[in-house]
């Protein structure tokens, strides 16, 4: 195996001499798409600064290049009332809002923190945009699609998936040499007897003490599972068996 | 917190040549380090504050040339039908696209530990750390990735001579 080491050392070389021949352009930037809620929110906050005469005194205030002493003259101003901003409800707008788990890998949380973020603002536009096309939601695939029409017929979808994050995970192979993050760490054991007490305890967020006790004797873990692979894709939301 | 700019000088040159053997194209390559920028620009606040913010760049840079590749593959496929011709790497030798294109062929995690260790020059601990994988799994990974390209890169010296 020595020339093949060789060689590789010699193409990483050229490669990296290569790379060196190209200067770095002008440092990338781009707007990060806020979710929705957030836009109507800030929306609603500028019409009501707007109406009620403050957006003026902030649009005409001094910027950094305007001389000393050209300041508009002060305006009487009136306090705003507080304004409740439009968002739209759906069964993640009362939590639980999962906290940063800083065991998972970057990627994972990455995809993770995304998720709970576009969750608790029901943007289903951004859930899409996360799960790609690989997004296994039912037998027939599913997609994101899926999403927005468990939600339309009650079956709380986004809150369950916020009480899945919220819960602590479990580690599978994917059978290539990668792993598989899953929530809830239940779904990570083969049978029921191997999970631990306390990730059968957390099930008791999402299932009623008879459904956990059907589970038991049905020998394994049957209900709503998430998984997100080490590469930061997500994989799965499944109902359950 | 350091600036975003001087990381991304930094670090440009570093995670192209990454990208370069990851895609066998440096068209490609470019536009793959610019995504990975762009993500980590949003994500500065957060980044910055990493003890090594390269390790997270190089774990996304390599996740996204994965990504990237499946995207692709279902586009050559259709682009082969109507008889494209395969895009050649003019900025490398033909013997570098060679062992490029040969280590695009090995399973994903062979190909990261390659890159990471030949292009990037990171220790196998570096290594482990930006696959999220022990200091075995990585030696593992690379042994069977040099077995795997012994048979190819042989044969295709022979045939060049």
């Amino acid at each position: 195996m020595r020339h093949v080491e060789e060689r590789l050392r010699t193409a990483a070389a050229e490669t990296r001499r290569t790379a060196e021949r190209h200067r770095p352009g002008r440092v990338p930037v781009r707007e990060r798409q806020r979710p929705k809620g957030l836009l109507v929110a800030a929306g609603v906050f500028v019409l009501v600064l707007g109406l009620f005469g403050v957006l003026p005194l902030l649009v005409d205030a001094p910027s950094e290049d305007q001389p000393l002493g050209s300041a508009p003259p002060v305006a009487e101003t009136t306090s705003p009332p507080t304004t409740q901003a439009a968002q739209p409800v759906c069964s993640s707008s009362e939590g639980p809002f999962p906290e940063a788990d800083t065991t998972l890998p970057n990627m994972v949380e990455s995809t993770r923190e995304s998720l709970i973020e576009y969750a608790v603002a029901c943007d289903f536009d951004g859930l899409a945009a996360v799960a790609g096309e690989t997004l296994i939601t039912d037998f027939a695939g599913g997609g994101a699609a899926n999403l927005a029409a468990w939600e339309g017929e009650g079956a709380q979808a986004l809150g369950t998936l916020l009480t899945l994050f919220d819960m602590s995970h479990g580690v599978i192979d994917d059978g290539q040499g990668g792993q598989i993050f899953v929530w809830p760490a239940a779904h990570a054991y083969r049978s029921w007897d191997e999970i631990p007490a306390d990730a059968v305890a957390e099930l008791s967020a999402l299932y009623t003490s008879d459904e956990i006790q059907l589970m038991e004797e049905s020998g394994g873990y049957l209900g709503w599972r998430t998984g997100i692979d080490d590469d930061g894709h997500w994989l799965f939301f499944v109902a359950g068996d | 917190m350091g600036s975003f700019e001087s990381f991304y000088r930094s670090q440009y040159r570093s995670v192209l040549g990454m990208a370069i053997a990851l895609t066998s194209d440096v068209s490609a390559a470019e536009d793959l380090v610019q995504e990975v920028f762009i993500t980590a620009h949003w994500r500065w606040d957060r980044i910055s504050r990493y003890d090594k913010p390269e390790s997270w760049l190089r774990r996304v840079l390599v996740n996204r040339a994965t990504s990237r590749r499946r995207k692709l593959g279902s586009e050559l496929r259709a682009l082969t039908r109507v008889g494209q011709p395969d895009p050649a790497p003019p900025d490398l030798s033909p013997e570098t696209a060679g062992i490029w294109r040969e280590v695009g062929r090995l399973p994903r995690r062979q190909r990261q530990a390659i890159v990471l260790r030949y292009v990037a020059e990171l220790s196998i601990e570096e290594t482990a750390d930006v696959m999220a994988c022990s200091t075995g799994a990585v030696k593992s990974h690379l042994h069977r990735a040099r077995r795997s390209l012994e048979e190819p890169l042989a044969a295709w010296t022979q045939e060049k001579s």
